[in-house]
């Protein structure tokens, strides 16, 4: 097994279908559409409910509020798509606790191996590239268990419930498994991705250089 | 950075540097036909690790992709593993700041809990010893 080329992509419809498109996205099942991520320009955005699919990325951007009190689900999920300069909505991300279309949702956002892996794929968020440090606050300030970010694995089913909790991701101490097993073949894998802003425990701010990284195994 | 792979019945195999190309664990000639007699890698500072004995062994690349990095994947560690009677040892080799540890876990569950693909045949019956050695 020689290094599998990785491809990420998600589903800008509210159709829950898989990627049939594979490497290449496109048109997919029951309706969905799978765009391909540039994994250099593009990233992804938690917005307020004020910001709608389409908008300019020289726009305005609405955050995130963080609630009087208690917890608060990002109301929409975005891609900030770079070539097309855009917010690209992604209607099923998160529960039904947000302001889109997320619940029991299994085909939102996929990443597709070309070939075998020699061992289970993570998918795991820290404070930058480097891979070093995942103390931000918004990763829970290094208490992994409050972070921000929260995800579920959804290869092999949906969540089993319009408002699963999910995963808070933080470094390798807390981290989601994207399958049950190594890659025999090339295979599309599926995961759903929330934030949850905790008053008390998150500040307002932004942070950019945050990254969602997916660790993998070859030979 | 290479590996050097002695069968049971003498063949030698020295993989590409393993830092940069394909490190070819799944296509050496001659893995299906005899066991591994040992591996090596040859390390910086005149050190050398080593593993013989084992009942099989398994060699694998850790890789990691960030959304939003640049240049495409990275190499995190290098992973040399060696399986003898329900226990396996894992000599991880850290690619950015060469550190080397070295764990036990049991078969199945080596890499953070779960089981790994690729494992080859060594030679059943031989008492398994792994370590840097001085050259």
């Amino acid at each position: 097994m020689t290094q599998p080329n990785t491809y990420w992509l998600f589903n800008n419809t509210v159709n829950d279908g898989e990627n049939t498109g594979n490497a290449s996205g496109g048109a997919g099942g029951s309706s969905s559409n799978w765009v391909v991520m540039d994994l250099a320009n593009d990233a992804m955005a938690w917005c307020s409910e004020q910001q709608t699919d389409g908008d300019s990325l020289s726009g305005t951007r609405y955050p995130v509020v963080i609630p009087d009190s208690g917890s608060n689900e990002a109301e929409k999920t975005f891609v900030k798509d770079a070539s097309a300069a855009v917010f690209d909505q992604v209607p099923l991300a998160g529960t039904s606790a947000g302001g889109q279309s997320g619940g029991d949702k299994r085909y939102v956002f996929a990443i597709y191996f070309d070939g075998a892996t020699a061992g289970v794929p993570y998918l795991e968020a820290w404070d930058s590239s480097a891979h070093e440090t995942a103390t931000n606050n918004f990763l829970g300030g290094g208490t992994a268990a409050n972070s921000s970010i929260r995800a579920i694995t959804t290869t092999n089913a949906a969540p089993g419930s319009a408002t699963w909790a999910g995963t808070p991701l933080a470094g390798t101490s807390s981290r989601i498994e994207l399958d049950t097993a190594a890659l025999a073949a090339a295979k599309n894998l599926y995961f759903n991705i929330k934030q949850l802003v905790t008053n008390g425990v998150h500040s307002p701010g932004s942070s950019t250089a945050l990254v969602l990284t997916l660790r993998y195994l070859y030979s | 950075m290479k590996y050097t792979i002695t069968f049971d019945d003498g063949v030698v195999y020295t993989s590409p540097d393993i830092r940069i190309y394909d490190p070819g664990w799944a296509s050496e000639e001659g893995q299906k036909q005899t066991g591994i007699r040992e591996i090596s890698l040859m390390m910086p500072g005149g050190k050398k690790l080593l593993l013989k004995g084992f009942e099989k062994y398994n060699f694998f690349v850790e890789a990691s992709q960030a959304l939003g990095e640049k240049g495409g994947a990275k190499i995190e560690s290098f992973f040399f593993c060696g399986a003898w009677r329900g226990y396996v040892v894992l000599w991880e080799i850290n690619h950015k700041t060469r550190q080397i540890l070295k764990r036990m876990a049991v078969d199945g569950k080596e890499y953070h809990g779960t089981a790994t693909r690729g494992w080859r045949m060594g030679l059943p019956g031989e008492g398994a010893k792994s370590g840097i050695l001085s050259l």
